[in-house]
């Protein structure tokens, strides 16, 4: 029989290392005299879970059977132009959502992009059966292709395995950049001119929180405490 | 699992109060559950233990059942299968139960090399009526193996016919107070750390010999469980002392306690509740010394029949309270959950549930090495402990969530330090592979 030196317990014959404590068993007197013997098969289940595609066909059937019963009211009984943005807007979130869980290997890019474009195109219906006054072409298209373009190249950025505290900063410079995209947009639309006011506050606030994760990042003492304590 | 009972024959059970609990509990990845282990001192023999439990199932009907979900209320439906799948042993143990899994069994049966193992989900029994089942399976397979086991103590006559106090609501049966003990009890310090992957569990055991442990609570005039609590309650408070910037939690542990004691019940369904005993280290440094005395006066004041009569109408009035029963049973499930999981198990540190000494028929014991009680996973403690003593030892399990292992090493570490000796074994470095 051998005793772990670090903790003491009596320990199962040909254990190599303590399994309260990782601390390796050297026992000459047991060395090649046994193989170790494990008290538990290595046999690991992981249980099943809910089947991706059969999720997808409940959620997809609950989410069509309003959309059916609404379209048929609305061609029978009354007919509302609200409809077809509501059945819209079912497509988008369908898009959105479901439509990734039915993909084998997900590519960000394409996915993102598919959704991208999912959303403009449920936009452009506003433009086409509503007023058309250029916000379009002069706000939706171009914050919808800068928020494209800000997730993929977080996304390709994370494929390196980054920090916690580096992810917010990351998250905060991408918040402050849409910020600025979205207020140049409105602006150059409803006042035609380059005026920069919200999105300055926006940035002081992003930039004191990005120093305070940079700190974090810096002080192992303060890394520690926010572990413990928010559970990081 | 398509399999129908004509409407005559489908027996059914009410979920008694505890169990009651335990479906809204439940999540794709968390049960409510505890496992039996029996050591034999031969290889298990897959097929006749198959035979085994097909027999026993009708000497058991509370445990041959199956959860039903009714408008308000879950309840248990004969299970029409007629018994579970006898499983190869596997190294993360104690997973979630689902209904429609294991033939809808709410029992697991494993077995490995020469050891047998059944984990049980609690809404259908406690340790005591676990024990009594799992000591019976134990002793129907040895006799298929060619053994002469006689009936008594843990093992029941298969050829009997259950008897109807064996399958009653003791909680209604016994509950007459109308006082209500009232349940407040402060949030407590609790172990954190990086968790294991789901239905992952780190379980390692100690064996201690039971006279070490006795001499050692007799030095303080306490039982075992109540000593076993105190050095439990004592490590979880020195692991708080040692964490850094800490605001000086309470701490607490729950200790489940069979009733059927002190109500002359012979249910084999849940009959059992917990007490909660905490610690302020406010008030200053506590040893352990002190911890055992506080502890064991705390457990002799609360332990009669009054209290837990008090404890067990408090528990009755949610159920009884005319809202709650109104409530389909799918918003109830959800309360539960989302109570269990905001504040479930924020008012303990840890739990330890001993189910004393088992005792089995003299001719029995000369086939069965060891017996230990493993209990399920926490949803956020580290530290769920069992307890058994069989044969002159004193089997005492961790069941870890967390990657760390340092509840166990500093628990087995300090019986140690107070000259008991423990052997340790434990399923980690086979679970190591899903820390990664």
């Amino acid at each position: 029989m051998s005793y772990c030196v670090n903790c003491g317990v009596e320990l199962e014959k040909g254990c190599p290392e303590c399994p309260l404590c990782d601390t390796p068993v050297i026992n000459p007197r047991e060395k090649g005299d046994c193989a170790p013997k494990s008290v538990y098969p290595e046999i690991i289940n992981i249980p099943k879970s809910l089947s991706k595609k059969y999720l997808v066909f409940v959620l997809s059937l609950v989410m069509l059977i309003p959309n059916l019963v609404l379209i048929v009211l609305n061609i029978f009984v009354f007919e509302s132009s609200v409809v077809k943005y509501i059945v819209g807007g079912f497509c988008v979130a369908w898009i959105w959502f479901l439509f990734p869980l039915l993909w084998k290997k997900q590519i960000p890019v394409i996915s993102l992009g598919i959704d991208a474009v999912a959303l403009l195109v449920y936009l452009h219906m506003f433009k086409i059966y509503g007023d058309d006054n250029g916000w379009f072409s002069s706000i939706v298209l171009p914050v919808v292709i800068a928020l494209w373009a800000i997730c993929n190249l977080f996304i390709f950025w994370l494929k390196k395995p980054r920090s916690k505290p580096l992810i917010a900063i990351a998250v905060l410079g991408a918040i402050n950049v849409m910020s600025f995209v979205i207020e140049i947009c409105m602006n150059m639309f409803y006042n035609g001119k380059l005026q920069i006011t919200v999105s300055l506050v926006m940035t002081a606030c992003c930039v004191s929180l990005m120093i305070f994760f940079a700190f974090l990042e810096k002080s192992r003492r303060l890394k520690a405490w926010v572990s413990r304590k928010f559970f990081m | 699992m398509k399999k129908k009972l004509p409407l005559r024959q489908r027996e059914w059970y009410k979920l008694d109060n505890a169990a009651k609990v335990f479906p809204g509990q439940n999540s794709s990845s968390w049960s409510n559950c505890f496992r039996l282990s029996a050591t034999l001192t031969e290889t298990v023999e897959p097929e006749l233990l198959e035979q085994a439990v097909k027999k026993l199932m009708p000497r058991f009907p509370s445990f041959d059942v199956r959860m039903r979900s009714g408008f308000f209320w879950h309840y248990l439906e004969k299970n029409p299968n007629g018994a579970p799948p006898i499983m190869e042993d596997i190294a993360n143990p104690c997973q979630r139960f689902k209904w429609k899994e294991n033939k809808g069994y709410l029992f697991k049966v494993y077995y490995y090399e020469n050891r047998i193992s059944v984990e049980f989900y609690h809404s259908i029994t406690d340790g005591f009526g676990a024990s009594r089942f799992f000591m019976t399976l134990i002793a129907v397979y040895l006799r298929l193996t060619g053994k002469n086991i006689p009936n008594g103590d843990a093992v029941y006559d298969i050829e009997e016919a259950p008897r109807a106090g064996e399958l009653e609501d003791s909680y209604s049966k016994n509950c007459h107070s109308k006082a209500k003990a009232k349940r407040l009890q402060k949030f407590t310090y609790r172990f954190k750390g990086e968790r294991l992957p789901k239905h992952f569990l780190n379980v390692t055991t100690g064996y201690m010999p039971v006279s070490a442990v006795k001499e050692k609570a007799a030095e303080h005039g306490v039982t075992i469980t109540e000593y076993l609590a105190a050095v439990l309650l004592w490590t979880m408070y020195n692991l708080q002392k040692q964490e850094e910037n800490n605001k000086e939690k309470h701490v607490g542990i729950q200790i489940p306690v069979n009733l059927r004691g002190f109500f002359g019940s012979e249910t084999l369904r849940n009959f059992m509740l917990c007490y909660s005993f905490q610690i302020d280290p406010k008030m200053g440094e506590y040893t352990l010394p002190e911890i055992i005395k506080l502890l064991s006066l705390y457990l002799r004041y609360i332990n009669n029949e009054k209290e837990l009569q008090a404890m067990m109408n408090g528990n009755m009035g949610i159920e009884r309270n005319p809202i709650m029963r109104i409530l389909p049973s799918f918003l109830k499930d959800f309360g539960v959950s989302m109570v269990y999981k905001v504040a479930g198990e924020k008012a303990t540190s840890c739990l330890l549930s001993n189910v004393g000494v088992m005792k089995a028929p003299k001719e029995m014991e000369q086939y069965i090495e060891k017996l230990v009680l493993v209990m399920g996973p926490a949803m956020i403690n580290g530290a769920r402990c069992g307890a058994l003593s069989y044969k002159g030892t004193l089997a005492f399990s961790i069941s870890n969530i967390y990657k760390s292992t340092k509840i166990q090493k500093e628990f087995f570490t300090n019986l140690i330090k107070l000259g008991i000796p423990v052997k340790i074994e434990s399923n980690r470095h086979l679970i190591k592979g899903g820390e990664n």
